[in-house]
């Protein structure tokens, strides 16, 4: 283990133990499941059955039944999807970008917000499917040799790009998920009697703890962080390009592609915020996600929204610099058109809301934090309506300008994804560890065993024995 | 735990030998002949151009390389700073050990903000609007385009852009430097954040403040170089080429250190290794910003974008453009992926050496094809009253500039080097740093 400054706040609380870890930890997985998992899930699997309605109608009926029209062709359905998209951001981001940096802080929040990471991007996916209105025939994207002759994907159009990205995006996040997740599945398995052992040893894929197991975990999440980082600036960066390689003012503008990645992450960190802050309470692990974690939280939120704050104000300039009356059109409908609430929305989430975390009552506060969190997701949502929906409700044809208003469908579709969403999170904490047992126990302070360490010398402040 | 022996953290100075200065006073002088000669034996004759026009050449082709240069090791100094800004306020500890370096590069900011001054006020005033097509008489009034863009693009209210802004960056630079070395004179102890604190609460100011004040500086001094041309990721762009630049003149540096026998047992394999992540790390996020703002553009093909793009793709620059990829993106990418390499002091030099070429490259690409281009009067043949120069190719006064930039960057760099201890002695996070290990 490396040596710490003493100045550096401990990452794990309570002096806790390796056994007391393990035990904490598992917890949740190892009771019976409570009041309150019921409850959640119970709810979460009512509004799923909700989305369930709402697709199957959609499907059934074709997508007349949504809001769509010939000038807005796109509306709540891609919303939705860059929306979710966009959360499943934060996950590989904590577990890659974070690892290569070596914040050791991602290490009690990786877990969950990986699983998150996977829901969302299912999520998203849904709505890839789900807009394409005939959701058998959804492998038409994928270049197949196929019956039709030599009819081939059109590999100029980000739309296949998209298709490659988030599908490698998915697999390489379930596939670092899962590693990440075998030694705690092990230690699971090693408690668990009866059919609960059968299936957590086939989970675990004969770990065994030795050396030899434990090095080759370490190479292959090496490997994969590394494979994870690109991913992460690809994936959202090819969802901008859907927008930006057209020629709609508004869509057309190269900060794009960072801009979408910064915004991603903000609402990424925003939705892991919303999960935590309660999870920490209702699973008992303050000592493991700590005020300090919340902080640290706190801060990129405060960061990523300042980003993409930036990106507003930055777009907003070029369009009046640039001197194209249509960039400037644009952007003035955007702000002051029929749609303009949905702007200072937007603004006021993303942007303004976000600064209030320059004060440390509101980065130590929990229930601020979640309300904070709240306003993230709405804010980032209404950045994807404004983006798609401004853009194209007034289009090069002044005769062809009209409103986009979504219909009830839409809104149980939108309502019904985090229904899915919520069902998918309340079994993993069922049913996995939340937290990354293996990697908290490398961090947490080692004094009890290690008397002689570097604390000790560290105060006289020149000398250190390693 | 890495090191077995006990760690001395002990006063070390650098010491600027009479031979290490002698390289830049050389590098200077020479520069400043080459240049001259430069200047003075340009006489170009262009194939469609009157004699009247020609005249202006010279001219341009002397402000716009000055600028060039003058901007690129601005951008290296100020990214310099930046990157102890990130660091310090991502709470970062093994950077500490090679902090001066950074600091010391930072030194140089007020002689490229004077610098790039200098030029702006020349081509302004004296020039006619040298390099500046929109600061040319008449141009604004007589361009339909141009005409839109007189609320932002005036002379004065450039100018005070610039000083303002450059002149807040100096300041705070020298408050975070000033902070670091007093930190040094502490006697309580590796605990005491007064001035880590101070350092942090500064940092935070000057992130915000340089996040936007930077974007407004790049389109000024870059972008309205082609006052018709508009990039939304322009700044960011700029920010990566300074950054790449910033990263691999520290990390060569620190080698030039380490070779010549300072930092013994402080700055390890395992910080280069970092330092050469980091010089990966940008080039790869430059490559980012390359592709998003020209795939961007190609693709969409609107012909008020693509102008900016086609004489440097297809007309006279083409091989800049081709050389800019390979150097910045190609080579670091195959040759500085490896573990091995970012610790060998060999490869580092050659790949450091190859990417500097290339974002000075990428600046002159930036600036020399609009500031070459003359203007002329607006007509239904030539709605943008452009005249394009075709490339002069980089001769004696662009290399003229850049050895004379060069040694001077050298010498305030070194001279900086020498005005605190090589390494923050009480910086909470020293030992950390020192004992750093990347753990691969």
């Amino acid at each position: 283990m490396s040596y710490e400054s003493p100045i550096r706040e401990p990452l794990v609380n309570g002096g806790k133990t390796y056994a007391d870890v393990t035990r904490d930890i598992l917890r949740p997985m190892e009771n019976k499941a409570s009041k309150g998992w019921w409850i959640g899930f119970t709810v979460s699997a009512i509004v799923l059955g909700i989305w369930i309605a709402a697709s199957t109608y959609t499907f059934l009926t074709g997508l007349g039944v949504w809001g769509l029209n010939k000038t807005v062709g796109w509306a709540f359905d891609i919303t939705n999807f860059v929306f979710w998209v966009g959360i499943g951001h934060a996950g590989t981001l904590i577990s890659a970008v974070l690892l290569l940096f070596r914040q050791k802080w991602r290490m009690s929040i990786n877990r969950s917000a990986e699983a998150m990471t996977i829901f969302a991007v299912l999520c998203a996916a849904s709505f890839i499917l789900s807009h394409m209105g005939r959701p058998w025939v959804a492998y038409w994207p994928i270049p197949l040799p196929n019956a039709f002759g030599t009819l081939w994907v059109n590999f100029n159009s980000p739309l296949v790009w998209d298709v490659f990205a988030i599908s490698t995006y998915f697999s390489v996040s379930l596939v670092f998920w899962y590693i990440g997740l075998i030694p705690d599945i092990a230690t699971t398995r090693d408690r668990a009697i009866g059919f609960r052992k059968t299936i957590y040893n086939f989970l675990s894929m004969g770990w065994n703890g030795s050396t030899r197991t434990w090095h080759r975990y370490e190479m292959i999440s090496l490997i994969l962080a590394g494979i994870s980082t690109p991913l992460v600036f690809s994936v959202h960066s090819i969802v901008s390009m859907d927008f930006a390689t057209s020629l709609v003012p508004g869509w057309h503008t190269t900060i794009f592609p960072p801009y979408f990645v910064a915004g991603a992450i903000f609402s990424g960190f925003g939705m892991v915020l919303t999960l935590l802050v309660i999870g920490r309470v209702v699973l008992k692990q303050e000592e493991y996600i700590t005020m300090g974690h919340l902080d640290a939280m706190c801060r990129v939120v405060m960061l990523t929204g300042t980003m993409v704050g930036l990106a507003y104000i930055t777009e907003f300039f070029v369009a009046a610099y640039s001197g194209v009356e249509y960039e400037q059109y644009a952007f003035i409908n955007r702000a002051s058109g029929p749609y303009w609430w949905s702007y200072w929305i937007m603004m006021g989430c993303n942007l303004i809301a976000p600064q209030v975390f320059w004060t440390k009552w509101a980065r130590s506060t929990p229930w601020f934090i979640f309300v904070m969190s709240i306003i993230v997701n709405i804010g980032m949502w209404f950045e994807r309506f404004v983006i798609i929906v401004t853009s194209l409700h007034r289009d090069f044809l002044p005769s062809s300008w009209t409103m986009y208003t979504p219909t009830l469908t839409e809104f149980m579709i939108l309502f019904g994804s985090f229904g899915l969403f919520f069902t998918l999170y309340f079994l993993f904490i069922r049913y996995l560890p939340t937290i990354n047992m293996a990697e908290v126990k490398s961090i947490i302070p080692t004094h009890s065993h290690d008397d002689h360490g570097s604390h000790a010398h560290a105060e006289k402040g020149e000398t250190v024995h390693g | 735990m890495g090191h077995t022996t006990a760690i001395q953290l002990r006063e070390e100075k650098f010491v600027y030998t009479d031979k290490a200065k002698r390289l830049s006073y050389i590098l200077m002088g020479l520069g400043l002949l080459l240049a001259l000669i430069g200047f003075f034996t340009y006489h170009p004759s262009i194939e469609g151009l009157s004699e009247e026009q020609l005249h202006h050449l010279p001219a341009k082709r002397l402000l716009g390389s000055l600028l060039f240069n003058g901007y690129f090791f601005f951008l290296i100094s100020t990214l310099a700073i930046i990157f102890i800004v990130i660091s310090q306020l991502a709470n970062a500890g093994w950077y500490v050990a090679v902090r001066r370096v950074f600091e010391a590069m930072s030194e140089f900011m007020p002689i490229g903000a004077i610098t790039l001054f200098v030029v702006v006020f020349l081509s302004l005033y004296a020039f006619h609007g040298g390099i500046y097509h929109w600061a040319h008489d008449g141009v604004m009034e007589s361009d339909p385009l141009l005409a839109k863009k007189t609320w932002y693009l005036n002379k004065p209210f450039f100018l005070i852009r610039l000083a303002t802004f450059t002149g807040f960056w100096v300041f705070c630079a020298s408050m975070i430097r000033k902070f670091s070395r007093q930190e040094d004179q502490l006697s309580t102890g590796l605990t005491d954040t007064t001035f880590f604190d101070k350092s942090y609460n500064l940092s935070a100011l000057f992130m915000i403040v340089f996040g936007f004040t930077f974007s407004m500086f790049a389109w000024d001094i870059t972008m309205s170089v082609d006052a018709h041309w508009y990039s939304t990721i322009f700044t960011i762009y700029n920010f990566a080429t300074g950054w790449a630049s910033a990263m691999t003149v520290a990390y060569l540096i620190t080698w030039y250190l380490r070779k010549n026998g300072y930092m013994q047992g402080i700055v390890t394999d395992e910080h280069m290794h970092d330092l050469g992540k980091w010089v990966f790390a940008i080039s790869m996020f430059w490559t980012y910003m390359w592709t998003a703002q020209f795939l961007l553009i190609w693709y969409a093909n609107i012909p008020e974008e693509v102008a900016y793009y086609a004489p440097r793709m297809y007309g006279s620059y083409s091989f800049s453009f081709y050389f800019n990829l390979v150097l910045n993106f190609v080579i670091p990418f195959f040759m500085f992926m490896k573990r091995g390499a970012k610790r060998n002091p060999k490869i580092g030099a050659i790949v450091g050496a190859c990417i500097l070429i290339g974002h000075w490259n990428d600046v002159y690409l930036m600036v020399m094809p609009g500031a070459m281009n003359l203007a002329t009067a607006v007509t239904d043949h030539n709605p943008v009253g452009i005249i394009e120069v075709p490339s002069q190719g980089v001769g004696l006064m662009e290399i003229g500039f850049l050895s004379l930039f060069a040694g001077l960057f050298l010498f305030i760099v070194m001279k900086g080097l020498t005005k605190a201890n090589l390494y923050p002695t009480k910086h909470p996070y020293i030992l950390e740093s020192v004992q750093h290990d990347t753990g691969v």
